[in-house]
């Protein structure tokens, strides 16, 4: 199957007033079309980043950005203002964690979907309100004819969070991007807009790429898993397989520290020690062996290459031994 | 669980400091700063150093307080020191390096000594009227209620007027005179101040840690003097040094209308004043007093955006 | 037992804008007759969604909001409006409170010594034994006082800010500490940390945990027994795993299902309910979950539910389970079905 997104060794600097921010280095990410994969990573792991970059959306004076990002055959890094505004929202879109802020306040929802439209497709202010009625009709918000004229105040946050998606499906992009898009809602409402992110997925045959801190919220939705510890891909596959038995160490222990249903409550948590590290300098050695229950001296030597076996991959200098010590290990209640 | 034999440890402070956010390019985060603890005036000083403008504004103005303040000491004449023959001779004449004035007194000296009365008449009023203004404003801030009713409504009746009227109404009530005219400028900038002291000291209270203050028992006074009066102090003084211009400039229009300081005290807007006439015959010798009233401006608004930068630390 | 702490008919209504005679126009009922009680030494966790009133429910405890009615007893002692009653704001000695917001709930001009410090000198500890008292208890947090104590808040990250909060909030000894959603914004692996952390203070320090969250997974693995808020109502209350492993309210039914898996297997195929949660400001007629009550009938949009005591320490607010409520087929829950707990202590 073809690649619809193959990023390739990517890495992404900021500079900032306290120096340069290694913020994602040598990242490589495959996907394949109609696909889902969740990019999973705490809080400075470099997920969002890695995400942006795809859109090419960080501000292009404070951000150096190395490497290859080939979306629905278009070399993105090369192109220029209007190439690129033609591949976002036409090619690649994106839907954000909070759609309060990621909508005009002072434009209905209906007309600001088929702004987008009309900019995309050339048609009519008309076809364009048609097309924007379509696709609230296609992700199930209530009485959409009305919907259209409201502002995006007006509307409840899982509400605002479906017309959100569908502004970004208006232009039936190949890949939709998805940045935490249920991070904000509730239990109940999270939940919905899951089930229908990965409907609209399977109906409109797109692929995704979808941000979580949440291994729950990943394994609702994604065939494909990536781990993002300080900047790299510290393990990809299946989701089924990385899940119920990971290889590298920072995901075992990411699986430990979550809490699941049932937890016996004389258990303690696993928690990892420590914090991330800060990104002021390039890391090249394991970022994650300060932390690590498995270090030993030679994790402090420079990364080996990914070690891939099969459809997975994990960056691990004790990659072996680690993945045969957690062969037995119960990470996740089943 | 093999991998789960850590329990949590005293964390290494190197190690651990982070949770940086590199998601926000301009999210500096302060961590790389943090293998030594600073102060946060401290920070807020690094920071600035590092702006250029900013300290070439600070030394203009240390300057110029420098040379009025020891204007008898540098000064090449005195300041009443007049020959009619050499009235109003062009900048560079011998002995008269800036030239003189319409009654033939070194502009040199008398813009030394016009820095004395121009500057306190710029930056004393807007100290008293920060010290007011700001008490003001914290306690309809903080109280809320009928005082910020009552505090809030008597500023807006100040201002119903523009500050330039209200100072000319309120010095022309009270007679010509220093003091009058410095309590005309106090008057005028209490409003200001204390609405920007309200609406950030409003904010501030509703952060959690005033609630956490709250619970821990403490008194209002206390939480205040504490808690909130650090908070608000540093919008409010970059606020107030911005004033400080502005401050600069109404005097100088209350010496030129007479109704501020009498001649023949030098004072920057008094001389502007007096030396109007004069500018067909010595256009440049004439805009000199402006020219200094404006550079001083500059700095203090320049400096005060500088010192806002500085102070706004990020998470 | 004797109830350690008992809050009953806790209630207020927000004003929203007010016309020309100074009456409200609309109102929102934050918090409407809540009560629930909890034994010393143990965990009651309070969940719902967001709008629900648990955070509103821990001002009204510390006094950040005065409550409109509602009395609290502790240990026998009455607070509250009224003769009689001691004010509420004198539970603030026996009760303290860690935010969400750990950046927001620290004086960014203070250092985390005097942030500590601050509260012990309000109750008249002397400056160095309330400066030694803020050492000890950042050592006991696990944050070595020596690096820590001249730091400000911005130089730390959000996990040693939450630690130096619940330092803040143990500094002037209480009994009772409130825990609003105080791990939700934490990343799970440093989450864990502080779980662990809150479990060995409550063992060391014989504290009351009054545990706020969305998150219903923590909610169940720290709590003795758990409360249930909708709309600013209790809809349901009990012994965690009883609640959980049988949920009598529908509501609660729907939160435990709508969930995310832990294994790819168990996706969900359907969410358990539709739309948001209503706006409080105009509440639903009758049981205020009715709207979205699979359940629902007549008689759920004209009678409100009272919270009804179902034995073995379990209460619900709903028609399907009340005899006589007047709903079609009242199908009352077996309560005894749920095998006894195994482990009601604390975890250490």
């Amino acid at each position: 199957m073809a690649n619809i997104v193959e990023v390739r060794d990517l890495s992404v600097t900021f500079k900032t007033s306290e120096g340069l921010v290694y913020a994602v280095s040598g990242v490589n990410l495959d996907l394949a079309e109609g696909k889902t994969l969740a990019l999973i990573g705490e809080s400075g792991s470099g997920k969002s980043v890695t995400m942006k970059s795809l859109m090419r959306l960080h501000p292009p004076h404070k951000t150096a950005i190395a490497g290859q990002i080939t979306v629905a055959g278009q070399d993105v890094l090369s192109l220029g203002g209007k190439a690129l505004g033609d591949l976002r929202g036409k090619e690649i879109a994106m839907v954000f964690q909070e759609p309060m802020l990621a909508f005009d306040p002072v434009f209905t929802v209906g007309d600001q979907i088929a702004e987008v439209v009309v900019r995309h497709e050339g048609c009519s202010y008309q076809a364009g309100r048609d097309r924007a009625l379509e696709m609230m009709e296609c992700v199930q918000i209530p009485s959409p004819r009305k919907r259209l004229d409201a502002y995006p105040h007006e509307m409840s946050g899982g509400m605002r969070q479906r017309a959100m998606i569908a502004l970004a499906l208006s232009c039936r992009p190949k890949v939709l991007l998805a940045d935490e898009p249920t991070t904000a809602l509730d239990a109940t409402v999270q939940i919905q807009v899951l089930l229908l992110l990965r409907q609209l997925q399977r109906d409109l045959g797109m692929s995704m790429i979808f941000v979580t801190h949440d291994v729950g919220v990943a394994i609702e939705v994604a065939d494909e898993t990536a781990v993002m510890y300080a900047g790299r891909i510290i393990e990809q596959g299946p989701v089924d397989t990385v899940m119920t038995n990971p290889w590298h160490p920072y995901t075992q222990g990411l699986l430990g520290a979550t809490v699941y249903p049932d937890m016996d409550r004389e258990a303690r948590l696993v928690a990892i020690p420590g914090a991330p590290p800060q990104l002021y300098r390039q890391i090249t050695e394991c970022a994650f062996a300060p932390r690590c229950p498995h270090a030993v001296e030679e994790c402090l030597q420079p990364l080996p290459p990914p070690m891939v076996m099969g459809d997975r991959m994990a960056r691990c200098v004790r990659l072996p031994e680690v993945a045969q010590l957690a062969e037995n290990a119960v990470t996740t209640p089943s | 669980m093999p991998v789960c034999l850590l329990i949590l440890e005293k964390i290494d402070p190197m190690q651990n400091v982070t949770s940086p956010s590199p998601t926000a390019p301009k999210g500096a985060d302060g961590g790389k700063l943090s293998t030594q603890s600073r102060g946060y005036w401290a920070t807020v000083w690094l920071s600035l150093r590092r702006d250029p403008l900013s300290i070439a504004c600070a030394t203009v103005l240390v300057g110029l307080v420098l040379i009025a303040v020891f204007a008898p000491l540098v000064a090449p004449h005195s300041p009443a020191e007049s020959t009619m023959v050499n009235r109003l001779l062009p900048i560079g004449s011998a002995g008269y390096i800036l030239g003189t004035d319409e009654l033939g007194r070194d502009m040199l000296t008398r813009l030394m000594y016009g820095g004395r009365m121009s500057l306190v008449m710029g930056i004393l009023p807007v100290v008293i009227a920060f010290g007011i203004g700001t008490s003001l404003g914290l306690m309809a801030g903080f109280f809320g209620g009928w005082v910020n009713t009552l505090v809030m409504r008597t500023t807006d009746v100040f201002f119903a007027f523009p500050a330039v009227l209200l100072a000319i109404a309120i010095s022309g009530a009270l007679g010509p005179g220093l003091g009058n005219s410095m309590l005309a400028l106090t008057l005028v900038f209490i409003p200001p101040i204390a609405r920007v002291a309200e609406s950030v000291t409003t904010r501030v209270r509703m952060l959690d840690f005033v609630d956490a203050a709250r619970a821990s028992g403490a008194h209002s006074v206390t939480i205040i003097r504490i808690h909130v009066v650090n908070n608000v102090m540093g919008t409010v003084f970059i606020y107030a040094t911005s004033l400080v211009s502005v401050c600069m400039i109404l005097a100088a229009g209350l010496s030129f209308l007479g109704l501020g300081v009498k001649p023949p005290t030098p004072e920057w807007g008094l001389m502007l004043n007096t030396l109007r006439q004069s500018i067909y015959v010595q256009p440049w010798v004439s805009v000199l007093p402006g020219l200094m009233i404006f550079i001083t401006s500059l700095c203090f608004n320049l400096l005060s955006d500088g010192l806002r930068g500085a102070m706004d630390l990020k998470r | 037992m004797a109830d350690f702490l008992k809050v009953e008919g806790l209630q207020k209504y927000f004003p929203i804008g007010k016309n020309l005679l100074g009456r409200p126009k609309q109102v929102v009922k934050a918090v409407e007759q809540v009560s629930f009680t909890t034994e010393r030494g143990q965990t009651l966790g309070i969940v719902g969604e967001s709008g629900c009133g648990k955070s509103t429910t821990a001002r009204l405890l510390m006094d950040l909001i005065p409550p409109d009615a509602g009395r609290i007893t502790l240990e026998g002692e009455t607070y509250g409006k009224g003769r009689d009653r001691k004010p509420i704001r004198d539970l603030r000695k026996r009760m303290q409170m860690v935010f969400q917001d750990s950046y927001a709930s620290l004086n960014a001009r203070l250092t985390i010594e005097e942030s500590i410090a601050f509260g012990p000198k309000i109750h008249g500890v002397s400056e160095g034994a309330a400066r030694a008292k803020a050492r000890d208890l950042l050592d006991r947090v696990g944050l070595a006082p020596d690096n820590f104590i001249r730091r400000y808040p911005h130089e730390l990250s959000g996990g040693q800010r939450q630690r130096v909060n619940i330092a803040r909030a143990l500094a002037i000894d209480p009994e009772i500490v409130i825990l609003d959603e105080a791990v939700s914004a934490l990343d799970k692996s440093v989450q864990a940390q502080v779980l662990n952390l809150l479990a060995d203070l409550k063992a060391d320090y014989g504290l009351t945990y009054l545990f706020i969250s969305h998150d219903l997974n923590v909610v169940q693995y720290v709590s003795d027994r758990v409360i249930v808020m909708y709309l600013g109502q209790v809809v349901e209350s009990g012994p965690a795993h009883a609640l959980y492993a049988n949920p009598a309210h529908p509501y609660t039914a729907a939160l435990l299902s709508a969930l995310p898996a832990l294994h790819p297997e168990d996706r969900k195929t359907h969410a358990p309910l539709e739309g948001d949660p209503p706006n409080p400001i105009s509440p639903p007629s009758g049981c205020r979950f009715h709207p979205r009550c699979p359940h629902a009938e007549a008689v759920c949009a004209e009678k409100m539910p009272p919270l009804t005591d179902l034995g073995e320490g379990r209460h619900v607010a709903c028609h399907l389970r009340i005899e006589g409520s007047g709903y079609s087929a009242v199908r009352p829950i077996d309560v005894g079905a749920i095998a006894s707990p195994t482990q009601i202590t604390a975890p250490s």
